[in-house]
C-alpha cells in the first residue's frame, strides 16, 4: 500500500490538528519540523535552510573562515564563519485584542497566531537567531526582550500558551515603542487582524522600517471575515466595541466584501511601497505558508 | 346590515389550520440572534431599514398563507348574505281571522281590541304588518313601522263568509316575514276546522307564532245543508249552542215564500227539516231561519233546482259535421229523450287544431278520438294535457284511425300501444268486472253484450293499462288508464258498423252513453258552490249567481264546518304549530341552499385562495 508522505508531513501543519497538541513547545516543534521535512522534498531545495556550522568552502569565502580542525579530520575545507554571521533579533509582535479572539471553526485567530509565533520563534532559535516576543492589544501585555540563550525559547513558548484575549486593539502603538526600543537592525513580524485604523498601523510599521527593522506582516483572518456565509438575519455585536448592527447577511454580503477586501488591498499596496512584507493568512490554512514566507524574508537578510 | 351566515358552518373549524402557519412563524421566527463578529466596522447600518422589510414582506407571506386557508374553509362552509333586515329588526305580523264565526254580533269589536293590542305590543323596531284571513290570506296593510296605519288597517276590517283556515294566514305571514326574525300573532276563535288534515305550514324557527283568543263561539244555530228529495225540499238545522233551540223555516222559491215548517233542535245535534210543497224542475230555492243571537252568514242556504247542463262532448271523426266513423256514436249520444244528456260537436283534424288554438279544448267534458287524419303531434300533445288537466279521451279503433299516428301521437305520454289489426274468427265481448262503471248499469243484462260479434280488431297492449273488458280470446276489448286528474280509454275495436255489428245491438246506446258518462264525469259543472269556491263570476258571498258559456244558474253557499263550535285548545293549537314548524324548517333549508347557490359566494372566496397563494409564491420567491 502505497502512502504520500507529503500529504502526511502537511497535516501535522493543520491549525486544527495543531490545536490538539498537548503544550506550545510540541505544537511548534512538530510545525517547524514537519514544515522542513516538507521542505527538504520541495522544490524550494536552493533555498535551504538547512544550514550546519560547517559548509564547504567556497571560492571567494574568506580563507580565515575556514576550520582547520575539520580539515584535518577530513582533509576537506569547510567554512565556519557563518553561525556568528547569521545571528539576528527577531521581534514576534503578536496581537491579542478581543478581535483576535474570534474564531468561526476549531482555532480562534490569536490560536493561530499563537501557533505560528512559537513556530517562528522555534524556527529561529534553531537559526541560533535572538528571539524576542511583544503581546499587545491597545498596550503592550507581554514583552520578553530578544535572546538567544537556550532557555529563552522555552520562556516564549510557555508566555505564548498562557496568551489570555485582552481588550481593544492597537496595533501602532506597540509597533512605535518597539521602533524607539531597538538599537540595532533587526527583524520584527507582527501577527495581527489589522483591525485598527489602517494608517495608523501603517504609520507604526513605517517607523519601525525607518529604524532599517525588517518587518514581515502576518495578516491574520478568520475564513467567516473573509466570506460572510451567515444567512440569518442577525445582531453582529462588535468584539471590541460592542456596537451592534442589524443585519440581513444576504443584503450586506457584497457591501462588506468589498469593504474588507479594500483593507487588504490598502495594506498590500501601502506595505509593498513602504518595502514590508505582507501575507494574508486564513486561520484554516496551514503554517507553512507563513514560515516560508518568513525565511523568505529571512533569506534576504542573509 | 347584512349578515353573513354559512350553509356548512362546521367546515369553519377548518379555519383553526390557519394556526399552522402563525405557530410556525413564531417557532422559526428570528430574533435576530446575537453575533459577536469582530469585522463590525464594516457592515453597514442600512441594512435595518432593509430588515424591517424583511419582517413586512415575512408578515405579508404570514398573512397571505392564513387568508389562504381562511379564505379555503370558508369556500367549504359555503357563505351566504342574509337578508339585510333579518340582521337588523324583525316583523310582526297581526293575522286577524274574519270567517264568519266572528260575525256574530259585537264578537268583531273584541276581535279588532285583540288586534290593536298586538300592534302595541310589538317590539320596538319592529314593523308591523296586517294580514285579514278565512278561506285565504291577504296583507290589508304592508309591513311598516307607522303603527297608525296598522291600527287604521284593522278598524277597516270586518268580518265575511269565509271559514277559518290558518294555514292560509300562516303561509300569507311568513311571506312577509320571509327569512328574518318575526312574531305572528293570530286573533281568532281557535276553531278546531281551521287546521285541515293536509295543512302544512311554512313557519320558520325564527318565527314565534302567538293566538289571541277571541273566546268561544256563541250560541248559534244554522242552516248546514239545503237539498231536494224526492221531489220535496229538506232543510239541515243545526243547533251549535249549548241549550235546545226550537223555531221555524222558512222556504223561499224563486224569492217568494213557498212554506214553513218548525224545528226542535236539541245541544248540538242536527234535525232535518222537509216542506211539504212539491218543488218544480227548475228554479231556485232558499231556506231561511232566524238567529239573533248566532252568525247571520248560515241562517240561509240556497239551492239551484235548474238541471245540469249538458256536457259537451268533441267527437272528432274524418269530415266535420256528421262524419262517417261518427254517424252511430252521434246517434246514440242524441238517443236521450226529452232532456238532452250530452251536447255533441263533430268536427275533424284542423277542427281539434282550431279549437286547441282558440282554448276551447277545455270546455269540452270528453272528446271521442275516432280518426287521426289531420291531427298532429302538437294537437297530441294537446290531448295529452287534456287528459292531466281531468279530461276524459276515448280512442275507438277503425279505418280512420291508424295505429302507429295513435301510437306515435301519445308514445310520450300514455305509453299506448296498437300493434295492428288483426282478423279474428267472431268474438264476443265480456266485461272484465261489471261493477265497473261503465257496466254497473247494466246489472244481470251484461251478457247481452255478449251476442255482439266483432270480425275486426286491433291489439292493444295491456301493460300500464286496466282492462275493462276482454274479447272472448282473451285479448283486451277495453282498457283504462287513469292520467293525472282524468283518464283515457281505448275500444279495440269501431263503433260505427264496420268491424262488429255492435251499433245494431240493444246495448250499444246505453254502452256509448255509459263509456262517454264516465269520461266525461270529471268535468261535470256544479250548479253549488262554496263561498271560497265560488267560480269566476260570482261574488264571494251567499246567494244565486248566473256563470259561465253557456250562462248557468249556480247557489253559492258558505262552508256549514264554519258553524262547528268546538274549538282547539291551546296546547293543541301549539302542537300543530310546531308540526308547521318542522315542515318549515326543511323549506326554510331549501330556500336557504337556493340563496347560497344563487350567490355562489364560495367561488369567490376559492378564487381569492388561488389569488393569495400566487401572490405567496410571488412574495416568497423574491424575497432573498
Amino acid at each position: 500500500m502505497s502512502r504520500n508522505p507529503e500529504a502526511a508531513d502537511a497535516r501535522f501543519l493543520d491549525p486544527a490538528v495543531i490545536a490538539r497538541i498537548g503544550t506550545m513547545e510540541l505544537k511548534a516543534r512538530t510545525i517547524v519540523e514537519g514544515f522542513l521535512t516538507g521542505l527538504h522534498r520541495s522544490p524550494f531545495k536552493g533555498f535551504s535552510v538547512e544550514f550546519a556550522e560547517y559548509r564547504p568552502y567556497m571560492p571567494g569565502d574568506d580563507p580565515s573562515t575556514i576550520d582547520w580542525k575539520v580539515y584535518a579530520r577530513t582533509d576537506r575545507y569547510y567554512v565556519k564563519k557563518f553561525e556568528e554571521e547569521t545571528t539576528l533579533d527577531c521581534h514576534v509582535l503578536i496581537d491579542i485584542s478581543a478581535s483576535m479572539s474570534y474564531g468561526s471553526g476549531v482555532v480562534t485567530k490569536v490560536a493561530y497566531g499563537s501557533y505560528l509565533a512559537a513556530s517562528l520563534a522555534y524556527l529561529m532559535n534553531r537559526q541560533h537567531d535572538a528571539v524576542g516576543l511583544i503581546a499587545f492589544d491597545d498596550r503592550i501585555v507581554t514583552r520578553l526582550p530578544a535572546s538567544a540563550r537556550p532557555g529563552h525559547l522555552h520562556a516564549v513558548l510557555l508566555t505564548l500558551e498562557q496568551l489570555a484575549p485582552g481588550a481593544r486593539s492597537n496595533v501602532s502603538k506597540p509597533l512605535h515603542q518597539l521602533a524607539e526600543a531597538l538599537a540595532r537592525r533587526s527583524m520584527a513580524v507582527l501577527i495581527s487582524d489589522l483591525i485598527d485604523e489602517p494608517e495608523e498601523v501603517l504609520k507604526g510599521l513605517k517607523h519601525l522600517r525607518f529604524r532599517g527593522t525588517d518587518v514581515i506582516v502576518f495578516h491574520l483572518l478568520d475564513t467567516a471575515e473573509l466570506t460572510f456565509p451567515f444567512s440569518r438575519m442577525s445582531r453582529f455585536v462588535d468584539m471590541e466595541s460592542d456596537d451592534e448592527v442589524m443585519a440581513v447577511p444576504g443584503l450586506v454580503r457584497d457591501d462588506y466584501l468589498r469593504r474588507i477586501g479594500g483593507l487588504i488591498e490598502f495594506y498590500q499596496r501601502e506595505l509593498r511601497v513602504a518595502g514590508i512584507d505582507y501575507l494574508l493568512l486564513d486561520t484554516s490554512t496551514p503554517l507553512d505558508f507563513a514560515l516560508l514566507s518568513y525565511l523568505s524574508t529571512r533569506a534576504k537578510r542573509g | 346590515m347584512f349578515g353573513l351566515a354559512f350553509l356548512y358552518p362546521a367546515f369553519l373549524i377548518g379555519a383553526l389550520a390557519a394556526a399552522v402557519p402563525v405557530l410556525l412563524h413564531l417557532l422559526k421566527r428570528e430574533v435576530a440572534p446575537p453575533v459577536r463578529f469582530p469585522a463590525v466596522r464594516f457592515l453597514t447600518r442600512s441594512p435595518v431599514e432593509q430588515t424591517r422589510r424583511k419582517r413586512l414582506r415575512e408578515l405579508l407571506l404570514l398573512a397571505l398563507r392564513v387568508a389562504a386557508l381562511v379564505l379555503l374553509a370558508g369556500a367549504f362552509a359555503r357563505p351566504y348574505l342574509a337578508d339585510r333586515l333579518a340582521a337588523s329588526g324583525g316583523v310582526t305580523v297581526v293575522a286577524v281571522d274574519t270567517s264568519f264565526s266572528l260575525s256574530s254580533p259585537g264578537r268583531f269589536d273584541r276581535v279588532r281590541a285583540l288586534a290593536r293590542e298586538a300592534v302595541d305590543e310589538a317590539p320596538a323596531g319592529d314593523l308591523v304588518a296586517i294580514v285579514s284571513f278565512s278561506d285565504d290570506a291577504a296583507a290589508v296593510s304592508d309591513p311598516s313601522a307607522d303603527r297608525t296605519a296598522a291600527r287604521r288597517a284593522i278598524d277597516a276590517l270586518a268580518p265575511g263568509f269565509g271559514a277559518t283556515r290558518y294555514r292560509a294566514a300562516l303561509d300569507r305571514a311568513q311571506e312577509i316575514i320571509g327569512g328574518r326574525r318575526g312574531r305572528i300573532v293570530l286573533v281568532t276563535d281557535l276553531q278546531r276546522t281551521g287546521w285541515r288534515a293536509e295543512a302544512e305550514g311554512i313557519v320558520g324557527e325564527d318565527v314565534d307564532v302567538v293566538a289571541r283568543d277571541v273566546g268561544g263561539l256563541p250560541s248559534n244555530l244554522g242552516v248546514a245543508d239545503l237539498v231536494r228529495e224526492a221531489g220535496r225540499a229538506t232543510a239541515v238545522i243545526r243547533n251549535g249552542g249549548a241549550g235546545a233551540r226550537q223555531g221555524h223555516v222558512r222556504l223561499y222559491l224563486n224569492g217568494r215564500e213557498a212554506a214553513r215548517a218548525d224545528f226542535d233542535a236539541a245541544p248540538g245535534s242536527s234535525v232535518d227539516v222537509t216542506f211539504d210543497v212539491e218543488l218544480p224542475a227548475a228554479g231556485v230555492l232558499r231556506v231561511a231561519l232566524d238567529d239573533p243571537t248566532g252568525f247571520a252568514a248560515d241562517d240561509a242556504r240556497y239551492l239551484v233546482l235548474d238541471p245540469p247542463a249538458p256536457p259537451a262532448v268533441l267527437v272528432v271523426a274524418a269530415r266535420a259535421g256528421q262524419g262517417d266513423e261518427a254517424f252511430y256514436v252521434q246517434r246514440a249520444l242524441d238517443a236521450t229523450g226529452d232532456a238532452r244528456r250530452f251536447r255533441v260537436v263533430t268536427t275533424d283534424g284542423a277542427g281539434l287544431l282550431s279549437a286547441l288554438d282558440e282554448g276551447r279544448l277545455g270546455g269540452y267534458a270528453a272528446i271521442l278520438l275516432l280518426a287521426t287524419r289531420g291531427v298532429d303531434r302538437r294537437a297530441g300533445a294537446a290531448l295529452a294535457r287534456y287528459v292531466q288537466d281531468g279530461g276524459g279521451l276515448l280512442l275507438a279503433a277503425g279505418e280512420a284511425l291508424d295505429a302507429e299516428i295513435v301510437v306515435g301521437l301519445f308514445s310520450g305520454s300514455l305509453s299506448l300501444r296498437l300493434d295492428g289489426r288483426r282478423t279474428p274468427s267472431a268474438v264476443t265481448l265480456a266485461p272484465v268486472d261489471a261493477r265497473h262503471p261503465v257496466f254497473r248499469p247494466f246489472g244481470a243484462l251484461a251478457g247481452n253484450l255478449g251476442q255482439v260479434r266483432f270480425s275486426r280488431v286491433v291489439a292493444v297492449t295491456e301493460e300500464g293499462w286496466q282492462v275493462i273488458a276482454r274479447f272472448s280470446d282473451g285479448t283486451a276489448a277495453l282498457v283504462e288508464r287513469r292520467v293525472g286528474a282524468g283518464r283515457a280509454i281505448v275500444f279495440a275495436s269501431d263503433l260505427n258498423y264496420e268491424w262488429n255489428d255492435f251499433p245494431l245491438h240493444p246495448a250499444f246506446v246505453p254502452f256509448v252513453h255509459e263509456l262517454v258518462g264516465y269520461l266525461a264525469g270529471r268535468r261535470r259543472e256544479p250548479s253549488a258552490y262554496l263561498v271560497s269556491d265560488a267560480p269566476a263570476g260570482a261574488a264571494r258571498e251567499p246567494g244565486v249567481a248566473t256563470v259561465g258559456d253557456p250562462p248557468r244558474t249556480v247557489a253559492v253557499n258558505v262552508d256549514p264546518r264554519e258553524s262547528d263550535p268546538t274549538r282547539l285548545t291551546p296546547e293543541e293549537f301549539e302542537g300543530a304549530i310546531r308540526r308547521l314548524t318542522r315542515a318549515a324548517a326543511r323549506r326554510a333549508d331549501a330556500a336557504v341552499h337556493q340563496t347560497e347557490s344563487e350567490q355562489s359566494y364560495w367561488r369567490y372566496g376559492l378564487m381569492l385562495m388561488l389569488i393569495a397563494l400566487a401572490a405567496e409564491g410571488l412574495v416568497g420567491k423574491r424575497f432573498p
